[in-house]
């Protein structure tokens, strides 16, 4: 494909197996090149700094230097690098810890194919992404409640399976501009939640397309 | 030691069983299952592509590797609390262990285990000490020999032995790990190497042996 440029991605991912299976599956999209890997932190830092590649995809739980720390040396030495956390944690302290240590998006290890690629694309874009299965883990308050309305709720499942707000409003038979208002209060309600500028703006680009 | 302190140890310690069966699965079957998902979704891209001969490929390596989740699941599973343990007591479920790790790797095994007077808490915590030690021994190795021994002390209490001859220790969080299973029972703890063999040794005082 002429018109999609090509995306250079380094994997750190300590264990081969992974590593293994995400160049298997990174290997069915022409566009997507991987230029190297990492079994730790520091040889994905070293390696980060040598081939620039455009995103790192990078595990957290990592031996010697963990992938937030090795987040936080990418983004100091190689600005131009952008960093995708893949790990298999669902923890909500986990990424608001990864996406505080400066990286783009979080994406979870079993994620289908086109999360993925979606994901790898729009941190590359400069964008910023959440996997959509996090979503719901977000949307429950401290006090163990849904802190959002059914409807709300819905209208979010369809934004993250990738629909439209044109999509959603038809789907669910009401206006555009319903659909937006119930945008600005979920997000309103989210943010209010996580209390965390990053994840908040996380959300937003990974809702508004 | 007052009734709150032991109940506060007793607390941390299981917090701390927790965490670890927690690793184990984090670190294994979790990461096992993840590529697989991987492999199985690039197996599928290429049967659409047309691509079967490579689609075929992938399947047979996800399957390798569906195998490989499913083993360290069982070996999770029975190193929790083997029925074997209680039922016929450490010696044969060590036995049984050390077979299924080492064993079938190639590891000739030497075992002389000495259970009398060892209570039923402390064989399940000897055990998991056991299947800690074994289980680095592999991963670094595979090793040519494993070495397990429990031996009453004069004092009455009990000393464990584990030594392998496995390529030098590189995780220094699992030797963390067994020294903090020690002082969780109240025993004392070493890890050496002389030579080309590692050797972890814990001993029990007597009333943590008969508990």
């Amino acid at each position: 494909m002429a018109d999609t440029p090509e995306i250079t991605v380094l994997i750190a991912d300590d264990h081969e197996v992974v590593r293994e299976g995400l160049r298997l599956a990174l290997l069915r999209s022409p566009h997507i090149r991987v230029v190297g890997e990492a079994p730790d932190g520091e040889t994905a830092v070293a390696l980060a700094e040598r081939r620039r590649p455009d995103v790192v995809v990078m595990d957290l739980r990592m031996p010697q230097m963990d992938g937030i720390e090795a987040t936080e040396e990418i983004v100091a030495r190689v600005p131009d690098t952008r960093v995708l956390v893949f790990t298999a944690y669902s923890e909500r302290a986990l990424l608001q810890r990864g996406l505080e240590s400066g990286a783009h998006g979080y994406v979870l290890k079993e994620a289908p194919h086109e999360t993925l690629l979606k994901a790898i694309e729009k941190v590359a874009a400069g964008e910023s992404f959440v996997d959509p299965a996090l979503i719901p883990s977000l949307t429950t308050g401290r006090d163990g409640q849904d802190i959002l309305t059914q409807r709300e709720r819905e209208i979010l499942q369809l934004l993250a399976d990738g629909m439209s707000n044109a999509d959603v409003a038809q789907r669910l038979f009401i206006s555009q501009e319903t659909v937006k208002s119930h945008v600005r209060h979920i997000l309103a309600k989210l943010e209010a939640e996580t209390r965390t500028q990053a994840v908040a703006i996380a959300l937003r680009e990974a809702m508004i397309d | 030691m007052s009734d709150d302190h032991l109940l506060a140890q007793r607390l941390l310690a299981e917090r701390a069983e927790r965490r670890r069966i927690a690793e184990q699965l984090h670190d294994g079957p979790v990461q096992h299952v993840a590529a697989l998902s991987q492999m199985l979704d690039a197996a599928v891209h290429a049967i659409e592509d047309g691509d079967v001969p490579a689609g075929k490929r992938v399947v047979a390596r996800a399957l390798a590797v569906a195998r490989d989740a499913a083993e360290e699941l069982r070996g999770i599973v029975a190193g929790l609390e083997p029925v074997s343990l209680h039922e016929v007591g450490l010696s044969a479920a060590v036995a049984e262990l050390a077979e299924r790790t080492a064993g079938r790797r190639g590891a000739a095994l030497t075992l002389a285990i000495e259970e009398e007077g060892v209570g039923e808490g402390a064989r399940s915590s000897l055990f998991q000490v056991i299947r800690e030690a074994l289980d680095q021994a592999v991963r670094r190795g595979p090793p040519e020999h494993v070495s397990i021994s429990l031996a009453p002390t004069p004092s009455g209490g009990v000393e464990l032995l584990v030594s392998d001859d496995a390529a030098p220790e590189r995780r220094q969080a699992v030797i963390d790990g067994l020294a903090e299973r020690a002082a969780e029972l109240n025993g004392s703890f070493e890890a050496s190497r002389d030579g080309r063999w590692t050797t972890i040794r814990l001993v029990l005082p007597p009333s943590a042996a008969r508990l």
